[in-house]
C-alpha cells in the first residue's frame, strides 16, 4: 500500500452522540404519553378532566413522537455515524448537521406543543400544523443537502447496501411528507387539505403506510447492514439478497397503503392493488430478515452474553413477524375481522417495540462506548433491559391480539335469526376492558427498560466526553466494476435516480386514476355541503381527535350495516377535507350518526358518556359546553371550502354567521323544550350539528342552503 | 453454478471493514418471492378482469338473503297465539326486562319513566297505545325524533318481548316519571 496516499480526518461523532441522547429521551417521554393514553382507555378519568389530556389529544402526540423523534433521531444517530464511516469523509458541513440537529428538535417541541392545544390537521401520523409541515420540509432539505454532498465527496467509490437504504428513505419520505400535507391555510394554525374524502383517503394511506415502510423500516435496514456486522464482526450473508430485497422492497411497499381502505368505497380495483402488493412484500422484507439472521451464522453462542446481539435477534424476529402478519391483516377476509380493532395495535407495536425499538437499543448499546471510549457501564443491566422489554412486549401484544379478536368477532357475531348478537357497542368495550389493564402493564415494562437503557447509558458516559474520532484513510484502491449493479453502485446520482423512480410509479398508477374517476362521481346534484355551523362542529371534532376512537365509514358488508346503517358511497365525502374514516373503532363508527338520536341525548352524553352509556369509556366533553365558538373565522373557512372547490352558494360565503345562528337557533330550542338553555354560540351547539349530519348529505335541495 | 462453489465468497468491495458474502439465494425465498407475485397477477385477472368486481354483488346477495330469513322469521312468528295472548306471557316480560335495561333504558329511564325518550309508563301516547301501534312503534323506530328503528337490531321476536315488558309497566308510577306526551290511550 502506499502511504503517500494516505490522509488523516476526523469524524463529526458529536453529531451522533446528540442524535442519540435526544432518540433516548424523546422515547422515554412519547413512552410515557403513550402509556397515558394506555391508561385512559382502561380508566379514562386519567385525562384529569383537562382538555390537552383528553386520549384524542394525547395519541396522536404518542404516535408522532414515536415516529419523528424516537425513529426519527435514531436514524439520524444511525445515519450520522454510519454514513461518514461508508463514505471514509467527515459530514460535509458541520453548520448544517447542527441546524439539522436544533431544527429537528425544534420542530418535535413544537409539535408536541401544538398537538396538546388542539392544532392539528387530523390526518394520522401528518397531524401537525403547517407551518411545522413546512419546518419539515426546511430541515429536510437541509439534512437531504449534507447527505448527498457528503455521499459526493466520499473518498470509496462503491455504496455500501446501508447507503442505498438511506437514499431510497430520505426521498421517499421528503415526497410523502410533501404531497400527503398540501393543504390551504385558514389562519395561523389551521388548513384544509386540498384533498377530500376518498382521494384523501388514497393519498393518506399512501402516506401513513409508507411512514412506516421509509422512516421506520428502510432506514433500520440500511444501520442493520452496517452495525449488525460490526457488531458480529461477520460477514454479510448475501450481497445479491440485498440488491434483490433492497429493490423489490421499496418498490412493491409504495402500492401497499389501500390495505387500510379494504370494503370502503375506494375503487375496488385499487382494494385489490393493495391486498396483492402487500401479500408480495412478505418475501422482500424477509430477505433482510434472514440476510441478518444469516449473517449471525457462528456468532449465536454470543448472544447469551452480549445484549447488543440480544437486541438484534429481538429485532430481527419481531421484523419478520409484523412483515408477516401485515400481508395477512392485508387478505381481504381476515382484514374484515381485523380491521378496526386492537389487533392492528397490536401489529404496530410488534413492529414498533420488537423491530424498531430492538435496532434502536441494539445501536444504542453498539455505539456509546464507540463515542465516548468507555466499555458499558453494566452488561448485567442491559441483559435486564432486555428481558424486560421482551416481557413488556409480548403482554402488549398478546392483549392486543386477543382484545383485536374478542372486538372483530362480537361485532360480526351473529344470531340464528341473522341479528347482531350484540347489538350494543359497549358490549364489546366492556370485554376488552381488562385486556387494557394487561396492555398498560406491558407497555410500561416496556417504558422501564428504556429508563435502565438511559441509566446505563449516562453511567457509561459520565465523565468522559465524545471524542471525535480521527482515522488515517488510504486511498480507494480502484476495483473496477462487473455487474450493472455494481455500476450503481459507483454512482449516487443514478442510484437516487433510480430509488425515486421505483417509488414514484407505485403513487402514480393508483392515484391518477382514482383521481380522474372521482371527476364522475355526481357530487353536485346530490350531495350538500356541511353548513357553516356544522363545518365549524367538524373543526372540533378534528381538534378533540375523535377520529382516533371513531371511524366514519360503514363497509361494504351486510354485518356492518345491520350496526351502523347503509354502507358508505364515496360520493357522500367529495366534500369532507381532510377526511375522517379513522382507523380504529374503540368507539363505534359514527358515518351514520346523523338522526341517530335526538340532539338531548348528544347533548347529556357529550357532557358525560357515561349517562347514556353506563360503562363508556370514551371522555367527557364539559368544556365544549362552555367554550365559545369565534364566528369572525367562519368567513375565512367557508371561503377555503370553496376555494378547495365545496360549492358554497353567494349567501352562505357572503355571510356564514347568519346561516350558522339560524341553524344554532333550530338546536338551541330543541334542547330548551327538553328543559336545558345553552347558548347558541357554545362549541357544544356546532358539535352536535356535526354529528347530526353525518351521513345526511345526499340530497336534491339547493345547495349551500340550511338543511338541519 | 453449483451451490459450494458460490458459498462463502467473499466480495472484495470492503467499506470499513465490513465484508460482503454472496452467497446463492436460499431457493424457498425465490419460490415465496415468485409465488406471492404470481398469485397478485392471477389475482387481479381472475376479479379484475375475467369476473366483475364483487363487493357490490356480494354486498346486494347478503342483503337478499337477510331480507328472506327475516320473512321467514315473521312468518312463523307466534304460532297459533294472538299477538295480545303473547304479550302477556309472563316469560317474554321478563325476557323482555333484560332487553329493555340494555337497549331502551338509556332513552327511556330505568323504570320507563322517560328521560331523552317519553314516559312509557303512562296512558299518554304519541303514537298510539294499543299493543300493535307499540310494536309498530320499536320496530319501524320514529327517526325524525330520535327514536331507533329496531327491527333489524332486535329482531320481532325481542320486540315483541320488550313490549310485552313495556305494556308490564303501565300504571307502575316510578319516581321522576316525565309529564305525559301525546294522547290518552285507553283500551
Ligand atoms: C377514548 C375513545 C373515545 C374518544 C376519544 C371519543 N369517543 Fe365517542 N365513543 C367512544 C365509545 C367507547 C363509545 C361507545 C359508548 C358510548 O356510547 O359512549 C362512543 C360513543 C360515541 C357516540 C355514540 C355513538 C352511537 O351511535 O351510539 C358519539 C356520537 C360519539 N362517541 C362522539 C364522539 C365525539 C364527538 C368525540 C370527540 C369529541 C368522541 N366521541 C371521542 C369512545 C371515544
Ligand atoms: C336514543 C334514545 C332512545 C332509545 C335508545 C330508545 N328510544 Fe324509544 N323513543 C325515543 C324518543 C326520542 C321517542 C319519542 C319519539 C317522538 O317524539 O315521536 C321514543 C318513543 C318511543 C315509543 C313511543 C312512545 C309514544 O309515546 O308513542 C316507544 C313505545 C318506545 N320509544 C320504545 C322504546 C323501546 C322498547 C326501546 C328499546 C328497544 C327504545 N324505545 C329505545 C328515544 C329512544
Amino acid at each position: 500500500m502506499g502511504q503517500e496516499h494516505t490522509t488523516w480526518i476526523t469524524y463529526d461523532d458529536r453529531t451522533a452522540a446528540r442524535f442519540l441522547w435526544a432518540t433516548i429521551l424523546w422515547g422515554i417521554v412519547g413512552m410515557l404519553v403513550g402509556a397515558w393514553a394506555a391508561l385512559e382507555l382502561a380508566y379514562w378519568p386519567a385525562n384529569a378532566g383537562q382538555a390537552w389530556m383528553t386520549f384524542g389529544r394525547i395519541r396522536p402526540i404518542h404516535t408522532d413522537a414515536m415516529i419523528f423523534a424516537f425513529s426519527g433521531n435514531a436514524f439520524f444517530a444511525g445515519l450520522y455515524y454510519s454514513l461518514q464511516r461508508l463514505c471514509k469523509t467527515r459530514m460535509w458541513s458541520d453548520a448544517l448537521s447542527q441546524l439539522h440537529y436544533w431544527g429537528w428538535q425544534a420542530i418535535i417541541a413544537a409539535t408536541a406543543i401544538t398537538l396538546a392545544l388542539g392544532y392539528t390537521q387530523g390526518k394520522e401520523y401528518a397531524e401537525m400544523e403547517f407551518g411545522i409541515d413546512i419546518a419539515i420540509t426546511l430541515v429536510w432539505v437541509l439534512m437531504t443537502v449534507n447527505v448527498f454532498a457528503t455521499i459526493a465527496i466520499r473518498r470509496v467509490k462503491h455504496l455500501y447496501v446501508a447507503i442505498w437504504f438511506y437514499i431510497a428513505s430520505i426521498l421517499t419520505i421528503a415526497m410523502l411528507h410533501v404531497v400527503n400535507n398540501l393543504a390551504i391555510p385558514v389562519g395561523l394554525f389551521k388548513s384544509y387539505s386540498i384533498f377530500g374524502g376518498v382521494q384523501d383517503a388514497l393519498v393518506q394511506w399512501w402516506y401513513g403506510h409508507n411512514a412506516v415502510g421509509f422512516l421506520l423500516t428502510t432506514p433500520f435496514l440500511g444501520m442493520m447492514y452496517y452495525f449488525l456486522p460490526k457488531a458480529v464482526q461477520k460477514p454479510v450473508y448475501s450481497y445479491r439478497l440485498s440488491i434483490l430485497h433492497f429493490w423489490s422492497l421499496i418498490f412493491i411497499y409504495i402500492w401497499a397503503g389501500p390495505h387500510h381502505l379494504l370494503y370502503t368505497s375506494l375503487p375496488e380495483w385499487a382494494q385489490s392493488l393493495g391486498m396483492v402488493f402487500s401479500l408480495a412484500l412478505i418475501a422482500p422484507s424477509w430477505g433482510g430478515m434472514i440476510n441478518g439472521l444469516l449473517t449471525m451464522r457462528g456468532a449465536w453462542g454470543r448472544v447469551r452474553q452480549e445484549p447488543i446481539l440480544k437486541f438484534f435477534v429481538l429485532a430481527l424476529t419481531f421484523y419478520g413477524m409484523a412483515t408477516l402478519e401485515g400481508p395477512l391483516l392485508s387478505i381481504k377476509s381476515l382484514n374484515l375481522l381485523s380491521h378496526y380493532t386492537d389487533w392492528t395495535i397490536a401489529h404496530v407495536h410488534g413492529g414498533a417495540l420488537g423491530w424498531l425499538g430492538g435496532m434502536v437499543f441494539a445501536v444504542a448499546y453498539y455505539m456509546v462506548p464507540k463515542l465516548w471510549g468507555r466499555p458499558l457501564y453494566s452488561q448485567k443491566l442491559a441483559n435486564i433491559h432486555f428481558w424486560i422489554a421482551t416481557i413488556g412486549i409480548l403482554l402488549y401484544v398478546c392483549s392486543m391480539w386477543a382484545a383485536g379478536l374478542t372486538e372483530g368477532l362480537m361485532w360480526m357475531a351473529t344470531t340464528s335469526d341473522g341479528l347482531l348478537k350484540y347489538p350494543q357497542f359497549i358490549e364489546s368495550v366492556l370485554a376488552v376492558k381488562p385486556l387494557f389493564w394487561v396492555r398498560l402493564v406491558g407497555g410500561t415494562l416496556y417504558l422501564l427498560g428504556t429508563v435502565l437503557c438511559l441509566y446505563n447509558l449516562v453511567r457509561t458516559t459520565a465523565g468522559a466526553e465524545v471524542r471525535d474520532e480521527r482515522v488515517m484513510i488510504q486511498e480507494d484502491q480502484h476495483i473496477p466494476a462487473k455487474t450493472m449493479h455494481e455500476r450503481l453502485e459507483g454512482r449516487a446520482m443514478a442510484l437516487a435516480v433510480f430509488a425515486l423512480l421505483a417509488v414514484i410509479i407505485g403513487g402514480v398508477v393508483e392515484f391518477v386514476p382514482a383521481f380522474l374517476m372521482e371527476t364522475k362521481v355526481p357530487t353536485v346534484t346530490s350531495v350538500r355541503p356541511y353548513t357553516p355551523l356544522e363545518l365549524e362542529g367538524r373543526d372540533l371534532y378534528i381538534r378533540e381527535g375523535c377520529y382516533n376512537c371513531h371511524s366514519q365509514t360503514v363497509r361494504m358488508y351486510h354485518k356492518e350495516e345491520l350496526r351502523y346503517g347503509p354502507a358508505s358511497q364515496a360520493h357522500e365525502f367529495v366534500y369532507d377535507h381532510p377526511f375522517q374514516w379513522g382507523s380504529k373503532r374503540t368507539g363505534p363508527d359514527l358515518h351514520r350518526e346523523g338522526g341517530r338520536y335526538p340532539d338531548m341525548w348528544h347533548y347529556k352524553h357529550m357532557l358525560d358518556p357515561r349517562s347514556t352509556s353506563p360503562g363508556s369509556i370514551m371522555p367527557a366533553y364539559p368544556w365544549l359546553l362552555e367554550a365559545r365558538v369565534d364566528r369572525e373565522m367562519l368567513t375565512a373557512k367557508v371561503g377555503a371550502m370553496k376555494a378547495l372547490g365545496v360549492p358554497y352558494d353567494a349567501d352562505t360565503l357572503k355571510d356564514p354567521k347568519k346561516s350558522y345562528g339560524d341553524q344554532a337557533i333550530q338546536i338551541v330550542g330543541r334542547l330548551a323544550q327538553d328543559g336545558v338553555i345553552v347558548s347558541s354560540d357554545s362549541e357544544l351547539i356546532a358539535l352536535i350539528a356535526y354529528l347530526q349530519s353525518l351521513g345526511k348529505l345526499e340530497t336534491k335541495s339547493t345547495l349551500g342552503a340550511n338543511n338541519p | 453454478m453449483k451451490k459450494d462453489q458460490d458459498k462463502d465468497i467473499v466480495r472484495p468491495y470492503v467499506v470499513d471493514g465490513i465484508e460482503e458474502y454472496d452467497n446463492p439465494l436460499p431457493s424457498w425465498w425465490v419460490g415465496l418471492f415468485w409465488g406471492t407475485i404470481v398469485f397478485g397477477l392471477g389475482y387481479l385477472l381472475w376479479f379484475h378482469v375475467m369476473k366483475k368486481p364483487g363487493l357490490d354483488a356480494e354486498l346486494t346477495a347478503q342483503r337478499q338473503a337477510f331480507e328472506e330469513q327475516k320473512q321467514a322469521l315473521q312468518a312463523a312468528n307466534g304460532g297459533a297465539d294472538s299477538l295480545e295472548q303473547r304479550l302477556k306471557d309472563p316469560k317474554a316480560v321478563a325476557e323482555g326486562k333484560a332487553i329493555f335495561a340494555t337497549n331502551c333504558a338509556a332513552c327511556h329511564g330505568q323504570l320507563g319513566e322517560g328521560s331523552i325518550g317519553p314516559n312509557l309508563t303512562d296512558d299518554f301516547w304519541i303514537h298510539g297505545g294499543g299493543p300493535d301501534a307499540i310494536v309498530a312503534t320499536v320496530t319501524n323506530g320514529v327517526p325524525a325524533k330520535g327514536m331507533i328503528a329496531w327491527e333489524s337490531t332486535l329482531g320481532v321476536q325481542n320486540i315483541e318481548k320488550v313490549v310485552a315488558y313495556v305494556l308490564s309497566l303501565k300504571g307502575s308510577n316510578p319516581p321522576n316519571a316525565k309529564a305525559p306526551q301525546g294522547d290518552e290511550y285507553k283500551d
